[in-house]
């Protein structure tokens, strides 16, 4: 149904159109593509799991709504739905009205560990670390080294300049390192080193 | 950066890298139901797009629900203004020196000042030497 050689922007939206046209076989394979990226970006902003499939279920909602239209939007469906995402998320944390202002605790990790231990209990640290973030370096941050986006893509989604962009995950990405750095021991992180 | 050491710029790697791979390890997945909710929205948004508008009713149809709802009352109203004003014409015609303006204006002018004296007062009030 959809030709191997086009990107995956162009797939989306050729996707996107033939789901306008009822095609539901479209939709499932959005789906797939789309929602897992939506509910891993809303988990992290928001450290919820049950808010986060709101986001997911209300983004891709708004997704299947816009498709006779989609023509008029000019970016790929991909960042449309990411910066609808963070958009609800950003509303959400808005309504909680304040957010962690300091480290909270880590999850408990013992050095020497074996490594799948050590897995998990650095993805908490960081996830737990990430919700300590300022909203906007925490966005720059997953979306460029947790979803793996381009610079340029981040730009579209947050409506900043891609210096803005570098600028936001470079400050993040300093907190992080500062906010980890108290736990290096406990969370195995000089054996990288 | 606190974290950095002479060993991490001589490898060049990051020292974050571990805990974004950890995570990006660790990420949470779509759950079946989650997804068949958003496929049920899909659905149910292809329905909306697809369900065909209300057909228009055909002009016998249209003029019953014409007088089955506003049209008649006004209708009716409309008629019986007309049909006064007609009767009124006919039945009690009014010469037309009736309606010579001066005569009823000078009326008026003088029921005005009747009424409005009292209420002004016979002194002017930027006369009393306040």
């Amino acid at each position: 149904m959809v030709p191997r050689d086009m990107d995956a922007a162009s797939e989306d939206a050729d996707l996107l159109m033939q789901f306008a046209q009822g095609d539901r076989q479209a939709a499932q394979i959005l789906t797939d593509r789309l929602a897992p990226r939506i509910l891993r970006f809303a988990a992290r902003m928001l450290g919820d799991r049950t808010e986060a499939e709101d986001v997911t279920q209300d983004t891709m909602l708004r997704l299947w709504r816009i498709a006779p239209d989609w023509q008029d939007t000019g970016i790929p469906p991909a960042a449309w739905v990411f910066r609808v995402a963070a958009n609800l998320c950003t509303d959400r944390l808005r309504r909680r009205r304040s957010g962690p202002s300091e480290m909270p605790d880590l999850p408990d990790g013992t050095p020497g560990a074996d490594t799948r231990m050590m897995q998990t209990t650095r993805a908490a640290a960081l996830e737990t670390a990430l919700a300590a973030l300022p909203e906007r370096q925490r966005q720059a941050v997953i979306l460029r080294h947790l979803e793996g986006l381009s610079n340029p893509e981040i730009a579209a989604i947050m409506l900043v300049g891609t210096e803005a962009v570098e600028s936001l995950t470079a400050r993040g990405k300093r907190n992080l390192a500062a906010l980890l750095s108290g736990h290096k021991e406990r969370l195995g992180y000089e054996d990288e080193h | 950066m606190k974290m950095s050491t002479e060993k991490e710029h001589d490898t060049g790697r990051d020292p974050l890298d571990a805990f974004f791979a950890a995570a990006r390890d660790q990420a949470p997945g779509l759950s079946p139901d989650l997804r068949a909710r958003i496929l049920t929205d899909a659905a149910n948004t292809l329905e909306d797009m697809n369900r065909p508008a209300q057909p228009r009713p055909a002009f016998p149809g249209r003029l019953r629900g014409w007088f089955s709802g506003w049209a008649a009352p006004s209708l009716a109203g409309g008629l019986a203004a007309a049909a006064a004003g007609f009767w009124f014409g006919i039945a009690a015609p009014m010469p037309v020196s009736a309606l010579d303006a001066p005569l009823w204006l000078h009326d008026a002018l003088t029921y005005l000042d009747a009424i409005s004296t009292p209420l002004v007062g016979l002194d002017d009030p930027l006369l009393l030497g306040f």
